[in-house]
């Protein structure tokens, strides 16, 4: 092990750090009577919660980085200085000594497939957190989910906020490494339209991972062809196109372990999709396309973003968008007066029979809503009787990465559409033509908002990745059997018209267990 | 109890469904209930045709369109379902339940249930596209509706006519609009009308 006990040598972190740290010294048992500050020769005369370091009594370390560069921290707390030389073994960035990195050694591995290290004199690039694309773009040689990170044994190797994980290497098949990972929040990152095979690398201890495929010309369409797991399982095939001669788009859409749709401008995949197919660690190869209205091959370049989360939030955002409502014929349902920003923060109605009966169906999920703001969407007259066909028009408006942007509209046409959205919607990123979910008010002429609000959290939910658990074309009297079964992918919600995901506005807000592990795996919960 | 009588019940609870008396227009059936009131999307031709009571389903979804004491959701619906049954061009019994149900809403009625119920004519005649010049002539007065919403949803229906005969009277209705919500929904009209006469 390349460690040494005392150095007070030099490092590239702040002053004061450098200076607690590059004096730290072992020697005997911690547990004297030195309080910060007091002078040292050794922990033991320190505080049991101290350490000597720099000749005076210092807090523990709780991670590597609180040390300084080429320090390790320990399980006691106590740092020490790495003596890692160029082309020396390393697991981690700890190992070696200040001013150098521990660095992948191209495609060697051990017999477990994990890539071997050494270490090696840090680039003049971008530190740890950085974006990046190559390997070269980073301090410390290792670029991974679109950004810089360090390689790690172990969490208290990391610095704060990062957690230590098994991450695949794309460039190497079949191996991986451990490196800090972001440990709270979406990690999205760009994958350069290099190749309609798209390779999303998913780090142990991943809960969510999604794919944004957009293409800029509109009028294509842009989904994937195929998506295999990590451990081989074909989760999602394109359904064929035209119906007849042995081709069932519906049935080939049903059977997909993954719910995916090409769509026009944009669409997004969400992993898991399914209880039944739990997200895997390692790389999944998903072959992404554009497509022609007609379904054949088009000729725009996908653009990918893929999103990673790997911490357990449970705390929903909503961001209120009101469109014009000024002089609305259901003015009756807001209580008389205009729905503004302003009047639905104040408001009785909206607090307690909207916002109120949200918070009732998302707590059945343990999910609890977070700060939710108000704005007001004055300067778009266009969308303020919106037609479904101008949708992206409205929802590339939802700026906010975090959590759901829903806009009320004065109208939604077709009349009869109470609400509509991206299922899934992109999560974790803003101002996209799906970034959010609209509803209609003018269903306030024949609904109450508490009505309204059931059906805002069934478009919530199918934002963040749920389906109908059932379709009414399940209900087509003389329906072939292998079509009555037209449902989520979900064993454990049936057909009840008492759960949230019921196709109908006549519906409940239950939701059985696999529905709640779906919807509090979501990237868009904070 | 099976979903369609628990679906029954809900509503029934919830007060969005009345028992008609003896001798009223038969209240719609489960399957009618399931295919028009979905959240999020509209029924389409074969799911109307599969659960709507026939053999008249245009019959049928006015007769639901027209009822007091249906949820008025499902009288919405079914309006709007109504162009499904439309032949290329709209007529015969689907452009004449559209016309009849125009017929039957009171000019002097501005209750928010009214103008919604009054869009959705608007917008399935529009749709319809009978080629008829009539329904020009139908529509252009809405454009001087007291509600901004019927003035847009009167230009967007115009639009969708494809008639060159809708032109005038919507640049006429632009130079004295105030609300720039329908005035940008008349300039859309003009310029895919445009196309139209080409």
């Amino acid at each position: 092990m390349s460690h040494r006990t005392l150095s007070p040598g030099p490092t590239s972190r702040p002053l004061l750090i450098a200076l607690i740290i590059s004096g730290v010294a072992l020697g005997g048992c911690p547990g004297g009577n030195g309080n910060i500050g007091d002078e040292c020769r050794s922990n033991g005369e320190c505080d049991a919660t101290l350490q000597c370091g720099q000749g005076v009594c210092v807090p523990r370390c709780a991670r590597a980085p609180e040390c300084g560069d080429g320090y390790s921290c320990d399980s006691k707390g106590l740092c020490h200085l790495a003596t890692g030389q160029p082309g020396d073994v390393c697991t981690s960035e700890v190992d070696c000594a200040p001013g150098l990195s521990c660095q992948l050694d191209g495609t060697a591995t051990d017999a477990a497939r994990h890539l071997l290290a050494s270490c090696a004199a840090q680039y003049d690039a971008r530190p740890a957190g950085s974006e990046c694309v190559l390997d070269a773009d980073c301090r410390n040689g290792t670029c991974a989910l679109g950004h810089c990170l360090d390689l790690c044994d172990e969490t208290r190797d990391c610095g704060s906020g990062t957690a230590c994980m098994d991450i695949p290497r794309v460039e190497v098949v079949d191996t991986t490494f451990r490196g800090c990972v972001q440990a709270k929040g979406n990690i999205v990152w760009s994958i350069p339209p290099a190749t309609s095979n798209v390779l999303l690398p998913v780090p142990s201890g991943a809960r969510f991972a999604e794919l944004v495929l957009s293409v800029d010309d509109l009028v294509q369409k842009v989904g994937a062809q195929r998506l295999i797991s990590p451990s081989g399982r074909l989760l999602y095939t394109r359904p064929c196109e035209i119906q007849g001669g042995g081709c069932d788009p519906d049935r080939d859409y049903y059977a997909n372990l993954v719910r995916h749709e090409a769509q026009l401008g944009q669409s997004v995949i969400t992993l898991p999709s399914t209880p039944k197919a739990p997200l895997e660690t390692g790389i999944y190869r998903i072959q992404v396309s554009s497509f022609r209205p007609n379904g054949t091959a088009g000729s725009a370049i996908p653009h990918v973003t893929a999103i990673v989360r790997v911490d357990a939030p449970t705390v929903l955002d909503l961001h209120f968008h009101f469109l014009d409502l000024d002089a609305h014929p259901c003015e009756a349902g807001f209580g008389g007066a205009r729905l503004d920003a302003r009047a639905a923060q104040a408001g009785t109605l909206f607090q307690n029979d909207f916002v109120g009966e949200l918070q009732t169906i998302f707590a059945h999920a343990g999910i609890a809503l977070g700060s939710i703001d108000y704005v007001d969407v004055l300067d778009h007259p266009d969308l303020d009787g919106l037609d479904v066909a101008d949708a992206g028009s409205l929802l590339a408006l939802g700026e906010s990465p975090v959590g759901i942007n829903v806009f009320f509209v004065r109208t939604l046409s077709p009349v009869g559409l109470q609400a509509f959205g991206p299922n899934p919607g992109p999560a974790g990123i803003g101002k996209t033509r799906q970034s959010g979910i609209i509803v209609g008010v003018d269903t306030l002429c024949y609904r109450s908002w508490t009505q309204l609000a059931r059906l805002t959290a069934h478009e919530l939910a199918r934002y963040m990745g749920l389906h109908h658990n059932v379709e009414l074309g399940t209900y087509l009297a003389g329906t072939p059997p292998a079509q009555q079964h037209w449902a989520d992918n979900i064993d454990d919600s049936d057909e009840s018209s008492n759960n949230l995901m019921y196709f109908s506005e006549i519906g409940g807000i239950e939701l059985s267990p696999g529905q709640r592990e779906i919807l509090t795996r979501s990237g868009v919960l904070r | 109890m099976n979903r369609f009588g628990v679906i029954f019940i809900v509503a029934l609870v919830g007060g969005m469904f009345v028992v008609p008396a003896q001798g009223e227009v038969p209240q719609p059936s489960e399957l009618e209930i399931q295919t028009l009131t979905p959240i999020d999307s509209l029924p389409t031709k074969e799911e109307l045709v599969t659960n709507v009571t026939g053999p008249d389903q245009v019959g049928r979804l006015e007769e639901l369109a027209l009822n007091p004491t249906v949820d008025f959701g499902i009288q919405l619906r079914a309006i709007r379902a109504i162009p499904h049954f439309c032949g290329t061009p709209c007529s015969g019994s689907a452009r004449t339940a559209l016309l009849n149900l125009l017929s039957r809403i009171s000019p002097t009625d501005h209750s928010g249930q009214t103008i919604l119920r009054l869009r959705a004519v608007i917008e399935a005649l529009g749709i319809a596209r009978s080629g008829d010049p009539a329904d020009v002539d139908l529509l252009v007065p809405y454009l001087d509706n007291a509600s901004r919403d019927i003035r847009a949803a009167a230009a967007r229906g115009l639009r969708d006519m494809c008639q060159s005969t809708a032109i005038v009277p919507l640049r006429a209705r632009y130079q004295h609009e105030q609300v720039d919500q329908v005035r940008l929904a008349i300039s859309a009209a003009l310029r895919d009308l445009d196309q139209c006469s080409q």
